[in-house]
């Protein structure tokens, strides 16, 4: 099976101690068995965002075979970067990741529309798409066909429903990471009214909840992520692994719906 | 007057790359007439606390009056005791800073290991006090460690007055005048704990030298000396600096 954990971190917590460098991050992976993941330095959360978007590409270069680069971009600091945030996305990152509620912005916040905006209207790079994954690590960016995906943090209930209306144009899929048992109902029925969102499960806790959003929602809009490497990815990996998915539908939520995000054809 | 800003930052900022590099430093410093400064890891500050000493090591210069403050996070006691050991013997170290949680201030409980080895460096400790909440953390550490020197970064933002209430009951409790802008701030807290406790500092890159200048010149009742004393002459001595670098 061809796992795929589009969630995770590495570098420093400004709060807590994690093992969470690149190399635990690779090591972790392997030893479990999960083939790639996407990732950002911490750094672009805390810290500053460009600093930490280079700070991810030096740590992931070491690791082509493991670890594909994220994007990131802070609103709050937002002002006259967009040729520059467009040019790395062409260049360098196949997805664009951001914390609202890390950095404490509200997601009805006029410089995050400008930021969908942004990239909604970016023209889109001609690229000779390949399907399969290991290719795709070797010539990123690959981005959507329709444009860049989009990762976005949502943590109490509201956050959902807001962000829904935010990309509602947004052509690319946006996958909302961080759904926990008190925000799911929201969050389905926000992706049942906006078809391109895509639920991912590092939060979710609730026994056998994956069966119950694939009635929902269909086991293709499920992606599995971690938060690893401060967060087991282990325990992750086996509440998917012991859900009630079946064997194809867990494949799918392992990797196969996170590898049609990135070189498109969802 | 010579100056000495106590609250500055090596660090890449929005809407300015003056403070990204020791050269930006050095020019900026030359562009507000600042004759030192003492420079906080932004990295270290807000993510990264043992790469960020790493980085901002390497562009300290006491020569040329680029000193620095080693971060220490309460969030890893370990790490920090071997940050402080690694750097704050350094002559270009002058203090260190206590970090923990965004937005949330240092409390004792999780402070205590890390302020108690600062003991044997005799260098002082600067704590956010930038809120109500964190001048009363703040003043909660200096009360159990009083041989030990404390700075209140920006002397507790809008309530200020909390911020020198603390310094008047705590000896060993001295306040950086960046933060709130009020015309008798300075008046009030030189009248409460005399010029000799007051740390002249700006925030750079985030706040502007001129604004806490001005602050000073405003004070009608300090005298030259004290005006000298808050803008240098203070930093000097605290951080035990020969004043050469003048």
């Amino acid at each position: 099976m061809n796992i795929l954990d589009i969630n995770t971190l590495f570098g420093a917590y400004p709060y807590q101690r994690a093992e969470s460098t690149a190399e635990t991050l690779a090591d972790v992976l392997g030893k479990l068995g999960v083939g790639h993941a996407l990732t950002l330095s911490t750094w672009g959360v805390y810290y500053h965002d460009m600093a930490g978007n280079q700070e991810t590409l030096r740590a992931t270069q070491q690791f082509t075979q493991q670890l594909i680069p994220v994007g990131t971009v802070n609103p709050l600091t937002f002002w006259d970067s967009g040729d520059m945030l467009l040019q790395l996305l062409q260049t360098s990152f196949s997805i664009l990741r951001l914390f609202p509620h890390e950095q404490g912005w509200p997601i009805d916040f006029e410089p995050f529309h400008s930021i969908v905006k942004l990239l909604a209207d970016a023209p889109k790079p001609q690229i000779d798409r390949d399907p399969t994954l290991p290719r795709a690590t070797r010539g990123w960016p690959l981005w959507h066909d329709r444009g860049v995906a989009l990762m976005v943090s949502i943590d109490k209930p509201g956050d959902a429903t807001v962000l829904g209306r935010a990309v509602a144009d947004y052509p690319a899929p946006v996958i909302l990471v961080g759904t926990t048992s008190t925000t799911i109902t929201e969050v389905l029925t926000v992706m049942n009214r906006y078809e391109h969102l895509i639920l991912e499960t590092h939060r979710l806790t609730i026994p056998d909840g994956l069966a119950r959003m694939r009635d929902a929602v269909g086991a293709d809009r499920i992606v599995f992520g971690s938060g690893g490497a401060a967060r087991s990815t282990r325990s992750a990996l086996d509440y998917v692994l012991n859900s009630s998915l079946t064997e194809s539908e867990q494949e799918a939520v392992l990797g196969g719906n996170a590898t049609s995000i990135l070189v498109g054809g969802r | 007057m010579p100056f000495f800003d106590c609250h500055t930052y090596l660090t890449v900022a929005s809407f300015s790359s003056s403070m990204r590099t020791r050269e930006q430093v050095l020019d900026t410093m030359q562009r507000f007439d600042l004759d030192a400064v003492a420079l906080i890891s932004g990295l270290g500050a807000t993510c990264d606390f043992s790469n960020g000493n790493r980085l901002l090591r390497e562009a300290l210069d006491d020569e040329q009056g680029l000193f620095g403050y080693v971060t220490l996070n309460v969030a890893y006691p370990d790490e920090s005791l071997q940050e402080q050991r690694m750097y704050m013997s350094k002559r270009e170290f002058v203090g260190g800073v206590l970090v923990g949680e965004p937005g949330r201030p240092v409390t004792l409980v999780h402070a205590r290991e890390i302020v108690n080895a600062q003991r044997r460096y005799g260098k002082p400790i600067l704590l956010y006090a930038g809120d109500t909440a964190a001048v009363h953390a703040a003043r909660e550490i200096a009360e159990e460690f009083t041989q030990i020197r404390f700075i209140l970064l920006s002397m507790g933002g809008d309530d200020w007055r909390a911020a020198v209430e603390t310094a008047k009951k705590c000896l060993n409790v001295n306040l950086e005048m960046s933060g709130n802008l009020d015309a008798d701030k300075i008046t009030v807290a030189a009248n409460a704990i005399s010029a000799r406790r007051i740390l002249f500092g700006s925030g750079l890159p985030n706040g502007d030298p001129s604004l806490y200048r001005g602050l000073l010149q405003d004070s009608e009742i300090l005298t030259t000396s004290d005006r000298n004393r808050i803008s240098f002459d203070n930093a000097l001595a605290l951080f035990q600096i020969n004043a050469d670098v003048e």
